[in-house]
């Protein structure tokens, strides 16, 4: 569906070029969630929009559905853009239009008849239960209404892709979830593949399959969302632990480990039989379960006060299926 | 009284002619010039800096030239427009002239104002830059442009009293002609009084109008 190779976008009008995006490779399938997850600055913004081209990349290709589009002219670009749809944390309606309009909007730049655009809008502005606010202006709505207006908008050209451009971020977690499930049943229900834009965890883990995180434009962790976050292969980054830790690694003076169990694995005495097997004195700092992807994920936190060979201790939760992780 | 009247109504409808027509012509030249002044930008829908370079300079040019030195400066072009360079229709000309650059900076200005997220939203939905310019930045930037109208028919109405004392005819040249060099300072009161109470309906319905169609 999305498929990006070897892309890389630099902005060179400064005097020291800078490097937004270094060769980054993503294949989407179609149907897919997919996380760009990282910090402010990383790059996830022009990531995404290199997507739909309004942002110029330096070098690579980047096929929807096969097409390069790279290659594309300025108006075949246009034509391919109206099956990409866009939402953004400002929302970016317009002000100046009722929420009717906004709607319409796209139905209008492809001059559908008027007939047909008012059945599509009555029939999107009921799917995001906004039917009653069609004649209100932007600025009498929520945040969260905005944003349903926007991905009413976004739907409107009946689009095969949608990319989010952390558009829950301007919002409360309870606005956030509900955002967030309308996305999935987007997903589900319209077959639109999903590229979620966020420097929130929470929300990679709550909707995305798959999951990339960028760090200074680069990727340093790419696949399942519940293998990046379960640390499975060693590939979790530091953005997700070392600094909530940083506040234990002053109060507790021996050796932190980061337990992560993921699914069955958890039924066995792990604990226990590792405190027997190692004559281990140890104390449990925090415990912890969330849920991505509907799978449990749990985390435990330990305190290793006393023990003799740390490397055969990770070895051993390891061969249990535990991930362990020294912080 | 009467003899006053006769003098004044004349004279305002000369003026009220030549600040309404400028303003047409302004408006008409100067918008589009203002818009080609974003949209050229290095980071807008059409970027362009040959085009977005010369035009700045020659609006700075233009509204370098103070407005009595411009409007004896251009007389040439003047005649070959109306074919004269007295009266009325004349002063048209340099209104037009020197008020196109003043509104299309404030065009600018405007235009600027608006959201580059909306923008933004309109070129990922696939509009063409012809198709943001008319469906989102008029009129997301519409309250701000009436309010520049008003700005620019006040300074129209001042610049066209100028142009009256050269000839254009006009309150301006009531209040010179009579008020001043025939010691009629009844005159020159009741130009001032008519220009005032002109300028504040002005920008009263100026504000009315930009205020209603504010959706902020």
């Amino acid at each position: 569906m999305i498929d990006i190779r070897n892309l890389s976008k630099v902005y060179s009008d400064s005097k020291t070029p800078i490097i937004a995006l270094d060769n980054i490779n993503i294949q989407i399938d179609k149907g897919e969630i997919y996380g760009i997850v990282g910090l402010s600055g990383a790059g996830k913004s022009s990531l995404v929009r290199c997507i739909n081209r309004i942002e110029e990349p330096t070098s690579g290709e980047i096929y929807i559905d096969k097409i390069n589009i790279m290659d594309l002219n300025q108006k075949n670009l246009r034509k391919i853009r109206k099956k990409i749809s866009m939402i953004f944390q400002g929302f970016n309606l317009l002000n100046s239009k009722t929420v009717y309009e906004n709607i319409a909007f796209p139905l209008k730049l492809d001059k559908l008849p008027k007939s047909e655009i008012n059945a599509r809008v009555n029939e999107l502005l009921s799917w995001v239960e906004l039917s009653d606010k069609a004649n209100s202006y932007p600025s009498q709505l929520s945040g969260g209404q905005k944003q349903r207006v926007a991905i009413a908008r976004s739907l409107a050209s009946k689009p095969d892709i949608l990319l989010s451009d952390e558009a829950t971020s301007a919002l409360d977690p309870k606005t956030t979830n509900q955002i967030l499930s309308m996305l999935k049943r987007i997903n589900k229900e319209m077959n639109i593949t999903i590229v979620v834009i966020t420097h929130e965890m929470e929300v990679v883990k709550s909707i995305c399959d798959k999951t990339v995180v960028l760090e200074n434009g680069r990727i340093i962790a790419q696949g399942n969302t519940i293998d990046i976050f379960s640390n499975k292969d060693n590939c979790s980054p530091d953005i997700f632990s070392k600094e909530e830790y940083l506040d234990y690694k002053e109060h507790y003076k021996g050796e932190l480990l980061k337990l992560s169990f993921v699914g069955e694995n958890a039924k066995n005495p792990i604990i226990s039989n590792l405190v027997k097997k190692f004559d281990l004195e140890l104390n449990i700092i925090s415990g912890n379960i969330e849920y991505i992807q509907e799978k449990p994920l749990g985390t435990l936190i330990v305190e290793l006060k006393r023990h003799d060979n740390l490397r055969t201790i990770i070895d051993y939760l390891n061969n249990h299926d535990v991930q362990a992780e020294v912080i | 009284m009467i003899e006053l009247l006769d003098l004044l109504i004349p004279s305002i409808n000369e003026t009220l002619y030549m600040v309404f027509i400028s303003t047409v012509f302004t408006v008409i030249l100067g918008l589009p010039l203002g818009i080609l002044l974003v949209i050229t930008r290095e980071d807008s829908v059409l970027p362009n800096s040959k085009i977005y370079n010369s035009l700045s300079i020659l609006i700075n040019i233009t509204r370098s030239i103070p407005f009595v030195i411009l409007m004896i400066f251009i007389i040439p072009f003047t005649r070959l427009v109306v074919g004269s360079s007295i009266g009325t229709n004349a002063a048209i000309v340099p209104l037009v002239v020197a008020a196109i650059p003043f509104f299309a900076r404030l065009v600018e200005g405007s235009i600027l104002e608006v959201n580059p997220g909306v923008i933004e939203a309109g070129v990922s939905m696939g509009a063409s830059p012809l198709e943001i310019v008319l469906k989102i930045l008029i009129p997301e930037a519409m309250p701000s442009l009436v309010l520049n109208v008003t700005v620019t028919i006040i300074n129209i109405i001042g610049y066209s009293a100028m142009a009256g004392a050269v000839g254009g005819g006009g309150l301006g040249y009531l209040a010179i002609g009579y008020g001043y060099h025939r010691f009629q300072t009844d005159v020159m009161f009741a130009t001032v009084i008519i220009l005032i109470i002109l300028v504040q309906l002005i920008q009263i319905s100026g504000n009315k109008i930009s205020n209603s169609i504010y959706r902020k």
